[in-house]
């Protein structure tokens, strides 16, 4: 089966991290994948002031950012804009000391969580999940964001399968509801 | 029956449309052009590694009677996890594990409010150690060194971040 294919040509994504030197990491891998238009920023504020004159698909994040928490920002992408801000893919990026603020971010409307350090295979991968995988979104008085129950699909071919599986195996994990945190 | 408020909805997502478009780029392509696009960064991740041990040195060796106050814990636990950042991008296993237990050790000690720097110092030891630019330690050097930033930990009944 052939490989997923992604075409980023025009994608604009920001990118908001409080060391230079990760931002600059992430930065390659995503114009490695064809991405022309990546916005830098180090602050939550200094993002708020790039998105209010620019448009993007994409927000990569850290979770914690030095003037206010990744969960604070994504809060405000999701309550405080008009669509198609408000629904902006959120990906938020974990140091190891910032593992026990994924929930908080996840429940605050992040689409996808990815532990540091990053791999290119990670990257493009949930990349491809996020652009495969139709996901509605939920509002309620305490919550904005993609809804955070889904359901794991096989995958899309043979390349992950175990050969002992089954199909009623793969069947049973079809049925299973997963977070999207990882 | 519930009286909460629920919308559920599929709004039109631009970057799900953009990426599946026609053209564009093969998994294995994009992964091999951004390993070899990072792999051309190591040079300058070895420096960021380094002025990070340094800096997480400098901290320590600013402690007043093995005191080392709050404010500078968290200075060494946020270059701390930088270190894990690059150890982990570039696969330096053994300083990314002797980064991951200072990390473990200062978010204890902020979390215990306990004030010694006598663990960070044995740490940046570790950290010097297994720096890219240190000669490479032999295997049961380099366990050894863990064991005992193991059993610094086990005294004063830290957790790891990730469990």
């Amino acid at each position: 089966m052939a490989q997923p294919r992604l075409n980023f040509r025009g994608v604009s994504v920001l990118l908001v991290d409080r060391s230079h030197y990760c931002r600059s990491l992430v930065a390659q891998m995503l114009r490695a994948f064809g991405v022309q238009s990546v916005i830098s920023c180090e602050t939550g504020a200094e993002a708020k002031d790039q998105l209010k004159t620019n448009s993007v698909e994409l927000c990569v994040i850290e979770a914690d950012l030095p003037d206010m928490t990744g969960a604070d920002f994504i809060n405000w992408i999701r309550r405080e804009n008009k669509e198609p801000l408000r629904f902006v893919p959120i990906l938020v990026l974990s140091g190891y000391t910032q593992m026990r603020m994924l929930s908080t971010t996840r429940d605050a409307g992040a689409n996808l969580l990815l532990k540091k350090p990053l791999s290119a295979q990670a990257m493009f991968d949930r990349l491809a999940w996020l652009a495969r995988t139709p996901r509605s979104y939920i509002e309620t008085k305490n919550y904005v964001g993609p809804d955070r129950r889904f359901k794991e699909v096989a995958p899309p071919d043979s390349v992950f399968k175990r050969e002992t599986d089954t199909p009623e195996e793969s069947a049973d994990t079809d049925d299973t509801s997963r977070s999207a945190a990882e | 029956m519930s009286g909460v408020m629920k919308k559920v909805y599929f709004p039109k997502i631009k970057l799900q449309e953009m990426l599946m478009r026609p053209g564009g780029i093969a998994r294995d392509e994009a992964i091999s052009g951004a390993i070899e696009s990072l792999r051309a960064e190591s040079g300058e991740s070895n420096a960021e590694i380094e002025k990070a041990i340094a800096a997480i040195a400098a901290i320590a060796s600013g402690a007043k009677g093995n005191v080392l106050p709050e404010q500078d814990m968290k200075k060494v636990l946020e270059r701390a996890d930088e270190i894990v950042t690059f150890a982990g991008t570039f696969g330096y296993t053994y300083l990314d594990r002797a980064a991951r237990g200072l990390c473990d050790m200062a978010d204890g000690l902020i979390r215990t409010r306990c004030s010694d720097a006598a663990p960070i110092h044995v740490h940046v030891m570790a950290l010097r150690l297994f720096s890219p630019n240190a000669a490479t330690p032999s295997v049961a050097e380099a366990e050894k060194v863990l064991s005992e930033l193991a059993s610094v930990m086990a005294f004063y009944k830290f957790s790891s971040l990730d469990a």
